[in-house]
């Protein structure tokens, strides 16, 4: 325990630093603090709307999650409204009803106009996939056309959508990372996004709850494309800048994998532990047996392989590391 | 700027004078505006902070810089189990540390600290956060009651 209050002596831009490695509830819990700490959590440059994890203060053991959620997302208005400055992040936790009420489109619009944040990231907390089948409409973000064209804005990541055109990503020149968990989409629309934003360069797509016909990735900019657990008949990547490529347990037909990325470097094929109902997951050896012509394909290139058996963890994993021969 | 010979000096609050070495040139956006702004050799004070905690600094600055480099064989997550080691100090220290950093800018350094500091805030009620830090209650009940109330819903995330 501390005998002097040290804390107190530090300049309040070092303790708004200090806030905003906080969720945003317990940042706002530090204005009870003392004076000092009255309005600093207002100057905080991340906001992260997530109540999981946040211990409750008072009060009994109920625990409903949708209860806490929507008592944030209630909050959320009047918190921005009232936060100072401009946000690196942000993160909102949310339920289907603020997909439908337009709450998702007005904080996004004010989180990119008024705070000029740079990275955004939004999760729908009570998304069932028999919702998905059941409704064809509703639960998709009907975002506005262009509404991801703000000059700051640098990373988007979406968790649990159905996310049915491209349209909100149309003009997207300033976007560098694009994550999508659990979000349904079309083969199209993917591919459509991906070619929307012409300045991406992280695209990580995992456990899509649609079947996508194929993956097509077409970019003049991307380096790293992570693909997880999807289901599609096949991969084609074409793109000159691609250096990294990570597979993690992908149901495709292996033959279909076609990849056309001259300075590729890191191709990382893994999958989960074997269990009963794994068995449709490509296999690695298969991947590897269809990437050959990758390997003639980089004939003047060091090539290593390196096969790891993870014996523990009753993983495959394979690693190919091309590196490019130096000039000298 | 990493092959003019070190002019800038750093002196603590016992005296003691402190040439900057190279690796904190590296981390410390500071001492890189100095030089940058035609400021080649001076000497910052840097107040009320004892020597221990500048060698401490130039330990960070060195490992960080070294497998940055690659002069040390290190992987990520050593030097992840290295910065965890760094900052297990007492309070007293971990503050003398948020204020140099703070003061030559070396912004990674001050991100883990104020890390530190979040994750000893984390999970506690005020009174907690309070008596761990020694932070004084300077409301009056009734200020304290009207704070807690305008932002009751992020105090009982439950019931009332």
């Amino acid at each position: 325990m501390a005998t002097n209050d040290f804390i107190s002596n530090l300049h309040n831009e070092v303790l708004a630093r200090i806030i905003s490695d906080l969720p945003a509830i317990e940042a706002i819990r530090t204005t009870l603090l003392s004076k000092r700490w009255k309005d600093l959590w207002r100057y905080a440059s991340r906001l992260d709307f997530d109540p999981k994890g946040v211990r409750k203060l008072y009060g009994d053991d109920i625990d409903d999650p949708r209860e806490e959620i929507s008592r944030v997302v209630k909050n959320i208005e009047n918190v921005l409204l009232s936060h100072k400055r401009n946000l690196i992040s942000c993160r909102i936790v949310h339920l289907l009803s603020s997909c439908r009420n337009g709450d998702v489109e007005k904080w996004i619009k004010y989180l990119t106009s008024e705070k000029k944040v740079q990275e955004l990231a939004f999760r729908c907390d009570d998304f069932q996939p028999q919702f998905y089948r059941r409704s064809r409409s509703g639960l998709g973000l009907n975002l506005p056309s262009g509404i991801f064209s703000c000059e700051t804005l640098q990373s988007l990541e979406f968790t649990h959508y159905s996310i049915r055109s491209d349209s909100p990503f149309h003009h997207c020149h300033n976007l560098k990372t694009l994550k999508l968990y659990h979000c349904a989409i079309s083969t199209e629309t993917l591919e459509a996004i991906v070619s929307s934003c012409d300045r991406l360069e992280h695209l990580s797509v995992c456990s899509s709850p649609s079947r996508l016909k194929q993956v097509r990735i077409f970019s003049q900019t991307v380096k790293t494309v992570e693909l997880e657990s999807l289901r599609s008949q096949g991969i084609y990547l074409s793109t000159q800048s691609l250096g990294v490529l990570v597979l993690h347990s992908m149901k495709f037909q292996a033959k279909n994998l076609v990849i056309h990325a001259p300075n590729l470097r890191v191709f990382t094929a893994t999958r989960k532990p074997i269990t009963k109902n794994s068995d449709n997951i490509t296999k690695i050896a298969e991947i590897l047996e269809y990437c050959t012509h990758l390997l003639v394909h980089w004939f003047l290139l060091k090539i290593s392989i390196v096969v790891l058996y993870s014996v523990i963890y009753k993983c495959l994993y394979i690693n190919v590391w091309v590196l490019k021969e130096m000039n000298s | 700027m990493g092959s003019t010979s070190t002019k800038i000096k750093l002196r603590t609050s016992n005296q003691k004078v402190f040439k900057v070495e190279e690796a904190v040139e590296v981390q410390s956006l500071m001492i890189k505006y100095f030089y940058e702004n035609g400021c080649p050799s001076c000497v910052i004070l840097v107040h009320s902070v004892s020597s221990n905690i500048l060698s401490k600094i130039l330990d960070y600055c060195k490992k960080h810089v070294n497998s940055a480099a690659g002069k040390e064989d290190i992987s990520l997550e050593e030097l992840y189990e290295w910065d965890a080691n760094f900052v297990k100090v007492d309070q007293n220290t971990l503050f003398d540390l948020i204020l140099v950093a703070n003061c030559l800018k070396i912004e990674s350094l001050l991100d883990l600290t104020c890390q530190t500091i979040a994750n000893m805030i984390k999970g506690k009620r005020p009174e907690e956060i309070r008596t761990t830090f020694n932070i004084k209650n300077n409301y009056t009940p009734e200020a304290e009651e009207a704070v807690r109330r305008e932002k009751k819903w992020a105090f009982n995330m439950l019931g009332v």
